[in-house]
């Protein structure tokens, strides 16, 4: 895979060689990742013989050495038509994209597997993240699979499960007094510091490049070529814009048709900046010191991506609204007991948004919808425990059951 | 002594003398600002602040950790021995 890959800024527009320098020297913006588009010959055979996880799309992918890939079969999860819950909610052509099957449950199994393997290429001899939850368990899953030190930064009070289950992968979890925004601060210094490969820090540029192929797989199962809207939960704001990157990407290529598709953003309320500036009309965000949501993985009130997601959204033709937590609650049960598919608290931000956007009438019910679901609920299931019912307890005996079976 | 520490990534400690800690007096960080463009040149306010006096979107500084965005931003107040970070505003989650 020889393809040839710069960065560029974000901002300025000033390139560089590929390294793992991840912010602009001359104006602090964010580097991306450009390929040679015209070296990139993609065509439906040959996904064919590809395989079925996120390195199918690696000339697209900045790892130049395919032995440097850490690779936990990660990406390539279901698009599932979901028409009992399009019914449900009044859409006639929906589609869930079912990012809870990775490997440690979340849709971060795809940036963090880019950002580790490319840890790897430049020979770093450590990893971490800082992290909401999910990154947490992924990019120690792919530190154990490479063998390297973890080092994992998270803020308090984080869902039990998320921690528990990221402990499992041996890093080093550092948990830091105060709210994500500290731990992201924490983790940038001991990046800088220590010479950690921080993943969603000093690897960022080639991290979003994972997320961005959740974009290439939504094509890819429609047959290359767009849906009318998709909905993204958002955080830091990267996601969104590494999706639309993956789009623009495809259409440079020749792959897809002109983009004609919208993109809108989905907040839980209590951590909704992005929405508070599209609503206003604002060209900045207004960060939130105290992030209140039960969507712990989105709670991030000052999103480094934040200004970058709101521009496209604009450009996308897209919508931002927000949501409280009983309508996460309420959308996360609506997505189990209609599609049998169990999200943690931020795919019930996306799909609750979506509900709100097609009852007001801003989404037409003939329009071919895609709803991201990025985590799975057994990740969070303080937020729904207590909000479902008991179990019947019973005697071990036929006549017990009579009064609850229904004939 | 009564100095306010700064603190710089590394990748920028070429723009700072070699430095990534650097020591200056300011009673704000506007100030703090004008001292750093006095001492390394003026190209590094341009990268501080926009066009309207504003501290950039792209930029985090932090005084003994809390974010400046939440502390009055560049009219922050600065005591002696006060620590100063400065970073690229990056994205996580």
């Amino acid at each position: 895979m020889g393809g040839t890959r710069i960065l560029q800024c974000r901002e300025c527009g000033k390139e560089y060689p590929i390294s793992n320098n991840y912010f602009c020297e001359d104006c602090f913006g964010p580097l991306d990742v450009l390929y040679n588009y015209d070296e990139i010959k993609w065509n439906q055979n040959i996904f064919k013989e590809r395989p079925k996880n996120l390195w199918r799309y690696l000339d697209l992918l900045p790892i130049s050495n395919p032995k440097h890939i850490v690779n936990i079969e990660a990406g390539f999860t279901p698009l599932i038509k979901a028409d009992n819950l399009g019914k449900e909610i009044g859409l006639k052509n929906f589609y869930i994209k079912n990012d809870t099957v990775n490997p440690t449950f979340s849709f971060k199994d795809r940036p963090a597997g880019v950002g580790i393997s490319m840890a790897v290429e430049f020979g770093l001899k450590s990893v971490g993240c800082a992290s909401t939850g999910n990154l947490a368990a992924a990019t120690a899953a792919y530190a154990a699979k490479a063998g390297l030190p973890c080092y994992v930064f998270i803020p308090q009070g984080l869902e039990n499960e998320k921690v528990a289950q990221a402990l499992a992968y041996g890093p080093h979890i550092i948990e830091v007094e105060g709210n994500y925004d500290a731990a992201n601060r924490l983790a940038a210094q001991a990046a800088d510091t220590y010479n950690i490969g921080v993943v969603n820090i000093n690897l960022r540029t080639y991290y979003v490049e994972g997320s961005k192929t959740l974009g290439y797989e939504i094509a890819e199962q429609l047959n290359w070529s767009l849906p009318d809207h998709v909905i993204v939960p958002v955080g830091s704001g990267a996601l969104l814009h590494a999706l639309c990157k993956g789009f623009e990407e495809l259409e440079l290529i020749g792959i897809i048709d002109k983009r004609e598709v919208k993109i809108s953003a989905a907040q839980g309320h209590g951590c909704a900046p992005l929405v508070e500036s599209f609503k206003n009309n604002l060209n900045k965000i207004i960060p939130i010191e105290h992030p209140k949501t039960i969507a712990k993985s989105l709670a991030i009130g000052e999103p480094g991506d934040g200004i970058y997601a709101l521009r496209k959204i604009r450009e996308y033709n897209g919508l931002a609204e927000d949501v409280t937590n009983e309508e996460i609650v309420e959308a996360i049960r609506l997505l189990a007991q209609t599609e049998g598919i169990f999200s943690e608290p931020a795919g019930g931000v996306s799909l609750g948004v979506l509900k709100k956007l097609v009852e007001a009438g801003k989404i037409s019910p003939d329009e071919k919808v895609v709803c991201l679901i990025t985590g799975c609920g057994l990740k969070a299931t303080e937020a729904v425990v207590g909000q479902l019912p008991n179990p019947i307890l019973v005697e071990p005996n036929l006549e017990a059951l009579a009064p609850i079976i229904q004939m | 002594m009564n100095e306010i520490i700064v603190t710089v990534p590394s990748l920028l400690a070429s723009t700072f003398g070699g430095n990534k800690e650097i020591k200056v007096s300011a009673k704000n960080l506007r100030m703090l600002i004008d001292e750093l463009a006095k001492k390394f040149g003026n190209n590094v306010k341009e990268r501080f602040i926009d066009s309207e006096g504003k501290l950039r979107p792209v930029i985090n500084i932090y005084v003994n950790g809390k974010n400046v965005r939440f502390s009055g931003e560049l009219e922050t107040a600065l005591n002696p021995n006060d620590k100063v970070t400065i970073l690229p505003a990056v994205a996580g989650g």
